[in-house]
Formats: C-alpha cells, sequence, structure tokens
C-alpha cells in the first residue's frame, strides 16, 4: 500500500513538474530570445531586410512619380540600404520596447531633414522655372508631399507592422503580460525546485528515485515542446504564408523559425538532461541492488 | 418541362412588346425588379458594381456582355424571373401558372407600360391572416391561401413579397426546389452569371453565382442564414479524455501492480 | 534471518519493476499531453489568429480557397479626418469577398475587417457581412457575423450603450448596443430585413462538445452616418 502511493504520489509531482519545465522554457524563451532587441536585431543583416526595404521604397516612388511629378531621384539617396538600416533597426528596437513596456509608444522619430530638405529645393527649382508662386496652396502642397514620403519610408520600415499591430490593439493585449515573464521565470524555478524537495521526501527510503521522476519530468516536458517544434521546423510551416510586403515576410517568418529553433535547442537540452538523470538513476539504483544482495548474500 | 415551355412561350410573345416601348425606367427599377424576382442580395450588388465600373448611358447598361436598355431589363428580369420562381410556388398551392402570367399581362397593360407589373404591391386580400403571411409554416399557408378566392389566390401569389417568397422557399420541398434552382441557373445566364448549385437539403438550397470572369460574386442560400460561426471541438475534447482516462488506468495498474509486488 | 523468496518470484517481481520503469514515461506523457490539448480547446488560443492574420494580411494559406474567390484585402483608415461629411452619401459597393469596412468596439478592445460575403475562407480572414443584408450605410438590417473563437471572442462582453464604428471608405458610420440577443440557429428573426436601420452582430455560442446550436450578439442602432462624398 505504501509503495502503491509512493508510485501515485510521484506521478502526480512529476506530472506538475512537468508543467512547471514547459512553462520554464516558454518563459525562458520569451525573457531571453523572443522579447530580446539583440537577438531580433540580428534578423536585419540574416535576412536583409534594408535592400529588401530599399528595393519596395524605390519601386513605389517609381510609380508615384507618375501621379505625383516627383522625380524618385530626390529621394535615392535616402532610401538607399544604408539609410534604412537605422530606421529599421529603430523601428524593432522601439516596438519591443513599446511590448516590453519601456516605452510609450512604438512610433520611431527618424531625422528625415536632409529628406524635406531635397523635396523643398526640388519644388523650390520647379516653381521657379514654371512661375508658379510660392502660396499657401504651394506650402501646403510641399508640406503633404513630405509627409507622405516619409510616412511611406516609416510604413515599410516598420516591418513587424508593429503601427497596424497598435492601431487594431492587439500590442495592449500582450503588454500585461511581458510585466509577468520575470517573475514567472522565478516562480517556476522555485516551483521546481519545491517539488524536488517533495518528490525526495515522498521517495525518502529510495532517494535515487528522485533521479528517475526528474528525468520523467525533463522527458515528457521537452518532448511536449519538441514535438510541435520540430513539426513546424521540418515542414517550413511559417513559408506558406503569401504576404504583400517581402520584408516583412522575411522579417515575421524569420523571428518566428528563430524563436522555434531556439525552442528545439532547449528541448534537445532537456531530453539529453533527462538521459543523464536516467543514467545516474540506473547507477545508484545498481549499486543500491547490488549492496543488497550483497547484504542476502551474507545473511 | 411545361414549366420551362410556358416560359420560353412567355418570354417570345411579350419581350418584342416590351421593346416597342420608349423606357423611362431607371436603373433603380431594374435594381427593385432583381428583388421583386428574388434574386440574391449579392447578385444585386454586383449589378450595382457592374453599372458603376462599366460603360452605361441614361438609358440602359451592361450585365455581363449584354447591353439592354433600364426597360429591356426590367421586363427581361420578370419574365424570366417571376416566371420559375413564381409558377413553381403557384403550382405547389393548385395555381395554374398560366393564370399568373395573365395577371401581369393585364397588369403591364393597365399601368404604364414603361414601368414595370405593380408586383412589388401586395394586393390585400379579403381574409385577413391570423399572423404575418411569412412567418406561417407551410401548412398554415396552404391553408390559408386555399380560404381564398381563386382570383384572389392568384393575385395574392403574384404579387409576394421578397420576404414572402422566400419564407415559401425556404420550407418547399426538395423537388420544388431542385425546379427552381433549375430554372435560377437559366436566369442567371440571362443576366451574364453562372449559377451553380452547391448543396441541396431538406434545410437549404446553396448557391454560388460566378460572373463571366469566373470570379465569385455571391455565396449563399434562398433565404436567410445564420452562418455557422464557431469550431466543434467535440473529436478533440473526446481525443484529449481518452487520452487522459487511458493513461490515468495504465497508471493506476501499474500502481496496484506495486502493491502485490509488496505482498508478493 | 532473511525471509527465503523463490528465484520465480524474485524474477517476476524484477520484471514488474522493469515495467513499471518503462511503461511510466510514455503514460506520463499522454496524461501530459491529453491535459495539453484539453486546456487549448478551454483557453483562448485561437485568438493568435487574428494576429497572424493582420500581419500577413494577404493570404494565410491554411485551406484551399473556393473556385473564383477574389480575396481583398484594402487597407481602410481609421482615423475620422477633419474633412467635410454628410448624412447622406454615395456608396461604394464592394465585390464578393472585399473587405471594405472595419469594425471597431473600443469597450471590448476590438478591431476587424469586415468583408462582404461569408464562407469558410472569409471566416478565417475577419467578420463577414452576409450578402443578403444592407451594404453599411443602407438602410435596414446589416448582418455581421464572425467566428467566436477568433475575432468575436469577446463580442459577449459588450453591453448596452457600448459604442460600435464601422469604418469605410466611403464613410464612417456609429452604433449604439441597442440589445443583447440570443437564439437558436434555426431562429432567424435578428437576420431577416427590417424597415429600420440597424447593425447585428452575432457569433456563436462557445460550447466545447458538438456543434453550436445557440448564436449570441448585439443588435445596434445607428447614431450617427458620416458619408464622405454627397450622393
Amino acid at each position: 500500500m505504501k509503495k502503491r502511493l509512493v508510485y501515485i504520489g510521484s506521478v502526480f509531482v512529476t506530472l506538475l513538474m512537468t508543467f512547471l519545465i514547459i512553462g520554464l522554457i516558454a518563459a525562458a524563451i520569451v525573457q531571453f530570445y523572443a522579447l530580446n532587441s539583440n537577438h531580433i536585431l540580428s534578423l536585419v543583416e540574416a535576412k536583409q531586410l534594408p535592400e529588401k526595404v530599399s528595393a519596395s521604397l524605390t519601386d513605389q516612388f517609381n510609380t508615384m512619380e507618375n501621379t505625383t511629378g516627383i522625380p524618385a531621384s530626390i529621394f535615392e539617396n535616402e532610401i538607399s540600404p544604408a539609410k534604412l538600416r537605422p530606421l529599421i533597426s529603430d523601428s524593432i528596437e522601439n516596438g519591443f520596447s513599446y511590448i516590453r513596456n519601456e516605452r510609450a509608444n512604438p512610433d520611431a522619430a527618424p531625422d528625415f531633414s536632409i529628406l524635406e530638405t531635397n523635396v523643398e529645393k526640388f519644388f523650390i527649382e520647379y516653381a521657379e522655372t514654371n512661375n508658379i508662386p510660392q502660396d499657401e496652396t504651394f506650402k501646403t502642397a510641399l508640406r503633404e508631399s513630405i509627409q507622405n514620403a516619409e510616412s511611406l519610408i516609416l510604413s515599410e520600415c516598420d516591418v513587424f507592422q508593429f503601427r497596424k499591430l497598435n492601431q487594431y490593439h492587439y500590442l495592449d493585449k500582450i503588454k500585461p503580460f511581458t510585466n509577468w515573464i520575470v517573475i514567472g521565470l522565478l516562480a517556476c524555478i522555485l516551483a521546481i525546485l519545491l517539488m524536488l524537495f517533495v518528490l525526495y521526501g515522498i521517495n525518502s527510503e529510495e532517494y535515487e528515485y528522485c533521479f528517475y521522476w526528474s528525468a520523467t519530468a525533463a522527458l515528457v516536458g521537452s518532448f511536449i515542446t519538441l514535438i510541435p517544434s520540430a513539426y513546424v521546423k521540418s515542414s517550413n510551416w511559417f513559408d506558406r504564408f503569401a504576404l504583400k510586403q517581402d520584408q516583412t515576410f522575411a522579417a515575421v517568418t524569420g523571428y518566428l523559425n528563430m524563436v522555434t529553433q531556439h525552442i528545439i535547442i532547449i528541448s534537445v537540452i532537456g531530453i539529453l538532461s533527462s538521459i543523464i538523470l536516467y543514467a545516474l538513476f540506473g547507477i545508484l539504483r545498481n549499486k543500491r541492488m547490488n549492496k543488497q544482495t550483497i547484504n542476502e548474500a551474507r545473511h | 418541362m411545361k414549366r420551362r415551355m410556358l416560359a420560353a412561350a412567355a418570354v417570345i410573345t411579350f419581350l418584342p412588346f416590351g421593346t416597342l416601348h420608349a423606357s423611362a425606367a431607371s436603373v433603380e427599377d431594374v435594381y427593385q425588379a432583381m428583388q421583386d424576382v428574388g434574386c440574391t442580395a449579392g447578385m444585386i450588388t454586383d449589378a450595382k458594381v457592374q453599372y458603376e465600373n462599366t460603360e452605361h448611358d441614361n438609358i440602359g447598361m451592361y450585365m455581363g456582355t449584354e447591353y439592354h436598355t433600364f426597360q429591356e431589363w426590367v421586363q427581361l428580369i420578370h419574365r424570366y424571373g417571376i416566371t420559375y420562381v413564381v409558377n413553381v410556388i403557384a403550382e405547389f398551392f393548385g395555381i395554374d401558372s398560366q393564370d399568373i402570367i395573365d395577371y401581369y399581362d393585364l397588369q403591364t397593360e393597365s399601368d404604364n407600360p414603361s414601368s414595370p407589373p405593380a408586383n412589388s404591391e401586395t394586393t390585400e386580400p379579403s381574409v385577413t391572416p391570423e399572423k404575418p403571411f411569412d412567418q406561417m409554416t407551410l401548412e398554415e399557408m396552404r391553408a390559408y391561401i386555399d380560404s381564398l378566392p381563386y382570383d384572389e389566390r392568384v393575385a395574392f401569389i403574384a404579387t409576394l413579397t421578397p420576404e414572402q417568397r422566400r419564407s415559401i422557399l425556404k420550407q418547399l420541398p426538395n423537388e420544388q426546389k431542385t425546379e427552381i434552382a433549375a430554372g435560377m441557373v437559366d436566369f442567371g445566364s440571362q443576366l451574364g452569371l453562372s449559377v451553380s448549385i452547391d448543396k441541396i437539403n431538406a434545410d437549404d438550397l446553396q448557391l454560388s453565382i460566378r460572373n463571366q470572369d469566373g470570379e465569385l460574386i455571391d455565396s449563399s442560400s434562398l433565404g436567410f442564414t445564420v452562418d455557422a460561426t464557431g469550431w466543434d471541438t467535440t473529436y478533440l475534447f473526446l481525443g484529449s479524455l481518452c487520452m487522459i482516462l487511458t493513461a490515468c488506468s495504465g497508471i493506476y495498474l501499474l500502481g496496484k501492480g506495486q502493491k502485490e509486488d509488496t505482498n508478493g | 534471518m532473511a525471509k527465503f523468496k523463490p528465484k520465480s518470484k524474485v524474477k517476476k517481481k524484477k520484471k514488474h519493476r522493469n515495467l513499471v520503469y518503462y511503461f511510466t514515461p510514455p503514460l506520463v506523457l499522454m496524461l501530459a499531453l491529453g491535459i495539453c490539448i484539453m486546456a487549448y480547446i478551454f483557453t483562448p488560443v485561437h485568438m493568435v489568429q487574428p494576429f497572424l492574420n493582420l500581419i500577413f494580411l494577404d493570404n494565410h494559406k491554411l485551406t484551399d480557397v473556393s473556385d473564383g474567390l477574389n480575396i481583398i484585402e484594402k487597407d481602410i483608415k481609421t482615423d475620422n479626418g477633419d474633412g467635410q461629411t454628410f448624412s447622406d452619401g454615395k456608396i461604394t459597393y464592394p465585390t464578393f469577398g472585399e473587405q471594405y469596412a472595419v469594425l471597431s468596439a473600443e469597450s471590448i478592445q476590438l478591431t476587424c475587417g469586415v468583408f462582404y460575403g461569408v464562407n469558410k475562407e472569409l471566416l478565417e480572414r475577419g467578420a463577414c457581412q452576409s450578402t443578403q443584408s444592407p451594404i453599411i450605410g443602407e438602410a435596414g438590417n446589416t448582418v455581421i457575423d464572425a467566428h467566436v473563437n477568433t475575432y468575436f471572442a469577446n463580442l459577449s462582453d459588450l453591453k448596452k450603450d457600448d459604442e460600435i464604428i464601422l469604418y469605410t471608405d466611403y464613410g464612417n458610420f456609429t452604433y449604439k448596443v441597442k440589445n443583447l440577443i440570443a437564439f437558436d440557429k434555426n431562429d432567424k428573426r435578428y437576420l431577416t430585413a427590417s424597415d429600420q436601420t440597424l447593425l447585428t452582430l452575432y457569433t456563436c455560442q462557445p460550447q466545447v462538445i458538438g456543434s453550436p446550436n445557440q448564436r449570441i450578439g448585439v443588435q445596434c442602432e445607428p447614431v450617427s452616418m458620416k458619408f464622405y462624398a454627397p450622393n
């Protein structure tokens, strides 16, 4: 009866530990990778985001030339990959900072002074050449052209679509949880230690079983996180999404693939840890059994 | 078959009559005519989109690749549209479809010929129904119509409102629904549309309507539909419950074995 | 003196212990997976789909698109702007499958696109307006529905007098919740035509087992109709 209770109790504690390990993996991934700007910024170069944004903007300004009459060459220097790189990085940094409640809004505030000067210069030259009065209408047109160009550049550089997500209140739904991630992480660690303590208490007569049950919890928890991640990675699930904007597709799928990869790595570490714990259990169990056999033989 | 021949005869007889008259109908009359004959709202909206986006003048418009004056469209829609729906309904309630056509002709002659037959005006019958007609069951409708004198029955059926028509269509048996659906396929082709039947069962007749470019312009049923806006999680729930129960049973048996182990 | 155990019983004990070692982890895995799936059913994890749809905008290709269905997603401005508006104006009629409006309900933090037409593919992308009902801005009962697992997950949190705004390219239309409704799937009374201008929003009542038969929603009356161009 006692052994049955020990077994059932251990299974129950192991089950709790399993979910705590899953929670720990999730919290760790979010804290150290999913919301960590340094890791995410590495995508900018890896996915050639500045080049993609530059190509998209060039196309759009070339198309707009037909309707606005403003030559795309005016904007050429300002939409080169080198100029866009800091804008894209800022947009990513600001967006994730906003999600981490470190900023009041996700919008970037870049310096467009050179662009404004170029557009203004073009407008003035055009007005002087064609004898157009530089009245309020002219100034309004100039202001609107500058605003439209800036808005377009900012929109294209917002590769994770933070503005749109914010407009639709989706970021507001995530933000309350980010405050709790560190607390969750620490709580999971403390709870796991507590469970280990309980396991030891339950299996005090045969303490090597603590290793067995811990290994089981680590194995099961890691498998549950590994199975869906491995499926998603192997089937290139994120590549199935077709997308209007090349850079958004590259950024978001790159981000999701990066997070998935880290989940797989941590899960594999969890599985390897469980194998080591099982091995330790085996060694200690054999030692005990040998000791018992020797004692029985002596008697 | 008989109904289609009658319909064809009606068209042949009356279309020339329609073309002799100056068109004073408007595009709104065309939309109203479509509504009167029970065209789906999607078809009517597509007609509006076509009107906005294709060439038209102040006397006519294109639908599909065909150009007709508004008056011609109204008459064509009435002749084809009313004929297939109302005739099926009329026959179901024991009314000769020729009497319906005669009724429309009388209305067309007596009204201003450039405007459509007064189909949208319902005729007040001599017997007041106990509840709104479109809220009656099919048996109640039949009982009510049978209580009217024959000429009032003809007028009533000929001047059903779209809601009343839809209510009847919704409740008609499959045989009649299939006939109507077949009629809609023919009728749709007159408007340059391809109508296909997706589903036909006791509750519903689901149609898909495509334009000449193959673009889906409506997917709807005859009548109002309450959409399925939830996902069925039954199998997922039962599957996970099975997993939990199997695992618990296995653990219990292994635990029980532990007990035997102590006693053994 | 130690109790003598026959060799066969020792072997049986060892065999059983091995069974326990080997079978326990898979059983615990099955139990944990079952609990995870159960939790997935009960928690609104599907809410992540609107995020993905919004980010990916174009096509969230999990299902085959109906033959001929032309899905058009548009960027509709939701800032009212300072331009002149009219109480009666011109409507730009949408095509089937076109996202022609954005629905916003601040009280429940809901914002989603509204498509013209209802089918499986469109319901995955946003709220859908029944083609049997008038276009937004027209007189009559405009009916819009969406999946309870995704876009309309919080619809039941709407209260009387909550404001709902529909933004389109031809105007913006503000409504106020008049009453909360619940009806069976065979009951059409809230969907039928109406002389009054109304907005009806509905979705399925969440249910774990079986196809949901009940629908819940709200009926709203107009507060203001602002067209950007006169009729």
